[in-house]
């Protein structure tokens, strides 16, 4: 479903992205972590057809991200870190366009919108009268992930889809999020709440600056480290040694 | 659900085109165009109404030419050098935020958008902005012209024609120069070039509109034969399609303005959506990315960092004042948001002066200087306004947090940072160029009143409210009611003294009035500042 090989982006002399391979096959959760700047949003930006990778290839859903990038986005929905959308439009607007932008007859996007609205405890007078920019930052969100699944792609990139929702909301997309790899679309989930990645996902993929660090089930991986948590060998990997003397020295430090 | 069969995707999609001018238009009307002014979910784009009207009072205004008994052409020519000069400032200042939204990138660049969709909208989206102001300008002077000697009773068609043709000219102007741009810079690079492209382009609008009065009348009057000069004017062009339209007969020169009205818009319109637009999408992409500082930032030597820091220590001694000072000064220089609001509007107030280097009777003229002052007097209210919006209007809490007992310090300190890099550099070449051009001393005399009122004046965004910088989003836009009123209060305020100096000088009581007006300034700065100072912080 999704095929990566060597791929790799550069931003003048810094390399984000540093020739990585990787498959993922439909109807898997794989989780994407790494800490910041460690190349995972650029990676899924090129695989959404965003950023044009500095060289190596990828094919999502069989189309080339270089070649097919329109096929490529016809296929794929992504949830944005950023949480970006339109704030002058109203909820209803917003998700109407995108709609359109995907060729979904206005029928038919209606009662798609609508769905989700339920399912999201959007109500829909709030969705029709209020500019998203007067929504709260869980309702936004949650416009942003209706936005990302209303063509019902097969390939699903999730960047931190968790922001600002709250338990029962969260606890709603998380069962969503694996409800929908059950249902055969590959999603790619990108979070730093480490305990949740470890428990959703089947797949766990650790990106350091811009190399995968490891791939593997999460047992796999505590095999491998000799960790139990999924923090620990996130921190094994990719951390600085001796965390916790540190912090404990640093706050003697700001109380003296 | 059903998953969508898409059909294959096209380079120019109507479905997709249709959605998205629906929304850009939604932008506009809601975004910064119409701001505060319009009643929040009411419907009513008041704030647009509001814009149309002033516009057709000063195109009203410019109408009554026509009784000078000048023919089609000339007439025409006045319109649409006007027209150039608004619309193309209007779409310069606009275009930064339509074409190169940072945000849009995430919301629309994994859609399955063509780029030559995206930009055929952008396109259109700014020349609707373009026809809505150049209409409301010309819906006076579409009528007036019939009164024009030789005009037919079509001319209001062959206006309407001329018009949407010089509004796409503009459009395609901006387009293809951002296009241009855009393909062969970086992001650092891009930034920088478009805000200074921006300053360019503005000047060029302010500068062609200052430019064919003065040439009109260098040459006495609008002929092709001995006029050569008409033929790089964009406003001739246009004028000509008014002129072959409408007058019987037309001399063969002005056929071939027409043509090449023609042939440009045609072949700028046709550059930024056929040449320029594949490679638009991949330049949005890049724009959007983080930014990459590529070697080493050149450090500032010890000892330059150590005097700049002494001078500031002994300029802002509350150090409120001086991180505020900081904060404007960085936004001003690195900001692409800010820059590209902020330089633009700086083009036109050094057009004056360079004009008079046009100008016959300049040397003796005491108007220049009396209008460069003018401008000059708006420029910090203007530079501390948009320093006041930013689409990072979150972090402006950290105001709120600290424990401020008032937002004083804060704004002077925004304050002093626009003297220091815009009123004194903008001081420095308009003095400049006034001694090149005035000759007469007591004609540069006339412009004292006006400058010892311009630290007062910049006073004034504080009087109205509270003032934080960066606090306010681009949603609630540029037009707010305050800020026109502001706008209009700096303008008044400096038209008056320009006035009373004139008179003054005419009077010969210059001397006099300077030692009045410095009392009566001095007072009204002390009140001003204290008023402010005694204020306390309140969060809107």
């Amino acid at each position: 479903m999704i095929s990566i090989r060597q791929l790799s982006k550069r931003f003048g002399e810094q390399e984000a992205v540093r020739s990585i391979d990787l498959e993922i096959p439909a109807g898997q959760l794989v989780g994407l972590l790494g800490p910041n700047g460690a190349g995972k949003s650029t990676t899924i930006k090129m695989l959404t057809g965003m950023l044009l990778p500095s060289s190596g290839t990828a094919e999502v859903f069989g189309f080339d991200v270089v070649r097919q990038p329109l096929e490529v986005k016809q296929v794929v929905g992504y949830v944005p870190e950023s949480g970006a959308v339109f704030e002058s439009l109203t909820g209803w607007e917003y998700l109407e366009l995108v709609a359109a932008l995907y060729h979904i007859p206005d029928d038919d996007a209606h009662a798609r919108i609508r769905r989700f609205g339920q399912f999201f405890e959007l109500d829909e007078e709030t969705l029709r009268d209020k500019q998203l920019s007067a929504y709260s930052k869980g309702m936004r969100q949650k416009v942003v992930i209706t936005s990302a699944l209303l063509h019902n792609p097969q390939v699903i990139f999730f960047d931190e889809p968790l922001n600002g929702l709250d338990a029962n909301v969260a606890l709603s997309v998380k069962t969503l999020i694996t409800s929908l790899a059950r249902e055969g679309k590959t999603v790619v989930f990108c979070s730093h709440i480490l305990d949740v990645v470890e428990r959703i996902c089947q797949r766990i993929v650790i990106l350091h600056e811009g190399r995968i660090l490891a791939d593997g089930t999460l047992a796999e991986l505590q095999q491998r480290c000799g960790e139990q948590s999924l923090e620990h060998i996130f921190n094994q990997l990719t951390g600085t040694r001796n965390l916790l003397a540190r912090a404990e020295e640093f706050a003697r430090g700001l109380t003296q | 659900m059903t998953t969508v069969d898409t059909p294959k995707p096209r380079l120019i999609d109507g479905g997709q085109l249709r959605a998205l001018l629906r929304c850009y238009w939604r932008l506009s009307t809601r975004g910064k165009l119409a701001g505060s002014m319009r009643r929040r979910q009411s419907g009513k784009p008041r704030g647009l109404l509001f814009i149309a009207a002033m516009y057709m009072l000063v195109g009203l205004t410019t109408s009554f030419s026509v009784f000078a008994h000048m023919n089609v052409f000339t007439y025409a020519m006045i319109l649409h050098s006007m027209t150039f000069l608004v619309v193309g400032m209007a779409i310069t200042s606009e275009s930064g935020d339509i074409l190169f939204s940072a945000n849009e990138s995430d919301v629309l660049l994994h859609r399955p958008i063509h780029s030559r969709t995206l930009l055929l909208a952008k396109g259109l989206n700014l020349i609707g902005l373009a026809l809505f102001l150049a209409g409301s300008l010309n819906f006076f002077p579409t009528f007036f012209g019939l009164a024009a000697p030789g005009a037919q009773w079509w001319f209001p068609l062959t206006h309407v024609v001329s018009i949407i043709l010089l509004s796409i000219f503009c459009c395609a102007s901006v387009v293809c120069t951002y296009g241009l741009i855009v393909r062969f810079l970086d992001r650092e690079k891009f930034d920088n070039f478009a805000a200074w492209t921006q300053v360019a382009m503005s000047f060029l609008f302010v500068g062609g509109y200052q430019l064919v009065p003065r040439l009109m009348q260098r040459f006495d009057g609008l002929n092709l034969e001995n006029s050569p000069f008409l033929l790089p004017l964009p406003p001739a062009w246009f004028a000509a399609v008014d002129a072959v339209g409408t007058m019987q007969p037309v001399q063969h020169s002005v056929w071939w303005l027409m043509v090449i009205g023609f042939v440009a818009t045609g072949a700028l319109t046709y550059s930024a959506i056929g040449k320029l637009a594949p490679s638009y999408g991949e330049a949005l992409a890049r724009l959007g990315e983080a930014r990459q500082r590529t070697g080493k930032p050149k450090p500032a030597s010890q000892r330059t960092y150590q005097s700049r820091n002494s001078f500031l220590r002994w300029w802002m001694p509350d150090p409120i004042e001086r991180a505020s000072f900081c904060l404007a000064a960085a936004y001003m220089r690195r900001d692409r948001e800010i820059k590209l609001r902020l330089y633009p509007s700086l083009g036109s107030f050094l057009v004056f002066p360079l004009m008079g280097l046009l100008d016959r009777r300049t040397g003796a003229s005491p108007f220049i200087p009396l209008l460069t002052v003018w401008m000059l007097g708006q420029l910090p209210v203007i530079a501390m306004e948009t320093l006041r919006t930013s689409s990072q209007a979150a972090a402006a809490d950290i105001f709120a947090i600290a424990p401020l007992e008032s937002g004083a310090p804060v704004f002077l300190g925004v304050r002093k940072a626009t003297i220091l890099y815009l009123m004194v550099p903008a001081l420095c070449i308009a003095t400049g160029l006034l001694a090149l051009v005035i000759h007469s001393r007591s004609a540069l005399f006339l412009a004292l009143p006006g400058l010892i009122a311009i630290p007062i004046v910049s006073l004034l965004p504080a009087c109205v409210g509270t003032y934080l910088p960066l606090s306010r989003s681009p949603q609630v836009g540029t037009q707010s009611a305050k800020n026109t009123t502001l706008m209009f209060g700096t303008m008044l305020t400096m038209g008056i003294l320009a006035g009373i100096s004139y008179v003054a000088s005419e009077e010969n009581f210059l001397p006099i009035l300077l030692l009045v007006e410095t009392a009566v300034l001095v007072t009204v700065y002390w009140a001003l500042k204290r008023h402010i100072q005694n204020r306390p912080l309140r969060w809107d």
